[in-house]
């Protein structure tokens, strides 16, 4: 039987075997997940923010890209995988208001999608964790769901799309 | 660190429960006028919750809805979410302009009389906030997205993300009585620090 462990904004959560790590509803948010295919074990985070706004920030949080990257390196090691095979997986980053953020419309220019996204490629770079594929951007929300098992990450979008990655 | 927000006594929740009666008494008249049908609201809620636990407040990732979402800002700052299941949204169409095509689609028209709706419900709100808490207020145009509830509120949780980790939401729901199926959600998510500033005004600042 397989096990679903939800995780919420801010969150992270790291599942084995049977167990699926599950996102619901991302919207500009990312579901970043860091995996290890030869142990199986994977660990996802719900990434609300690209980086923390000074002084305020509580550092060891998944709720920024940037310390997202680096619980979810740091809770595989304790769980024995090792920091060179650690393989990432990215879904998320869309522009749910596109007219909050369009130039044309006073906006800023670039959505906090976009810029989550940036934000989590830059940090995992950082952490040289390489990032095998990506389901980002658009303007439409997504349910994901990823099995540590096979490695597989299910994206499923609002518009009924259903995408393996 | 995150402003930790102290917790609302039930005193300060009954102040701002009291606050949006007003505010939505105000708003629901106000859209009256303009649909020729009287729209009733329940009686408001207050909640102080992680904003991890919002998304499930406003509809989680079950269902896609409508939401028109608009930034206010002055003295106090705040986001104001309308939703609307997708049958009501197309309702509202039918009734406010005499279309009754079954067409689902959400097109510009359609879009553009949603948002109208929103900017109508959300000015005449705010002014009666502007009145109680004597301050000067503005609002965004209102901006509009049909996405699962839980992906549309991101960006409002962005916004209280920011220097929070708790959100104030403040609900309250409206429909028309004689078609049942019309009805949509109003939030009202003020910035952390704007919660304590509205209450100071209303004279429930302090411990309560």
């Amino acid at each position: 039987m397989k096990k679903v462990l939800r995780v919420r904004i801010s969150e992270h959560v790291v599942a084995k075997d049977h167990e699926r790590l599950k996102s619901y509803g991302l919207g500009s948010c990312i579901g970043l997940v860091i995996y290890d295919p030869q142990k199986k074990i994977g660990a996802m985070a719900h990434v609300l923010l690209p980086n923390a706004a000074g002084a305020r920030a509580r550092p060891k949080s998944a709720k920024y890209a940037s310390s997202a990257v680096n619980l979810l390196v740091e809770e595989l090691a304790r769980a024995g995988c090792g920091g060179k095979t650690l393989l990432a997986k990215i879904a998320g980053g869309a522009n749910m208001f596109p007219e909050k953020f369009n130039l044309s419309c006073g906006g800023p220019g670039r959505s906090i999608g976009e810029r989550n996204v940036r934000a989590v490629k830059a940090a995992l770079a950082r952490r040289k964790v390489r990032l095998v594929s990506e389901e980002v951007g658009g303007e439409c929300g997504r349910t994901v769901e990823f099995n540590p098992r096979t490695g597989e990450m299910i994206v499923y979008k609002s518009s009924g799309e259903v995408k393996v990655i | 660190m995150p402003v930790t927000a102290e917790k609302l006594s039930h005193a300060q929740e009954d102040a701002l429960q009291e606050l949006c009666n007003i505010g939505m008494g105000h708003a629901t008249t106000a859209l009256a006028q303009l649909m020729a049908k009287t729209i009733y609201f329940d009686i408001p809620r207050v909640s102080q919750v992680r904003i991890s636990r919002v998304p499930e407040i406003i509809g989680g990732a079950r269902q896609v809805v409508v939401g028109v979402y608009l930034r206010f800002s002055g003295p106090i700052n705040g986001n104001i979410l309308l939703v609307f299941p997708k049958k009501s949204a197309l309702m509202l169409r039918q009734i406010m302009t005499g279309d009754n095509s079954k067409k689902l689609a959400f097109d510009e028209y359609n879009t553009s009389m949603l948002k109208e709706f929103g900017n109508i419900l959300a000015g005449s709100y705010l002014s009666v906030m502007e009145g109680l808490l004597k301050m000067r207020l503005v609002h965004s145009v209102p901006w509009f997205a049909f996405d699962l509830a839980s992906a549309i509120v991101d960006p409002i949780l962005v916004e209280l993300g920011k220097d929070a980790d708790e959100s104030v939401v403040i609900e309250a729901e409206f429909f028309v009585r004689e078609t049942p199926e019309l009805k949509g959600k109003f939030y009202l998510l003020p910035d952390n620090r704007s919660v304590k500033m509205m209450l100071e005004a209303v004279g429930m600042g302090g411990a309560g």
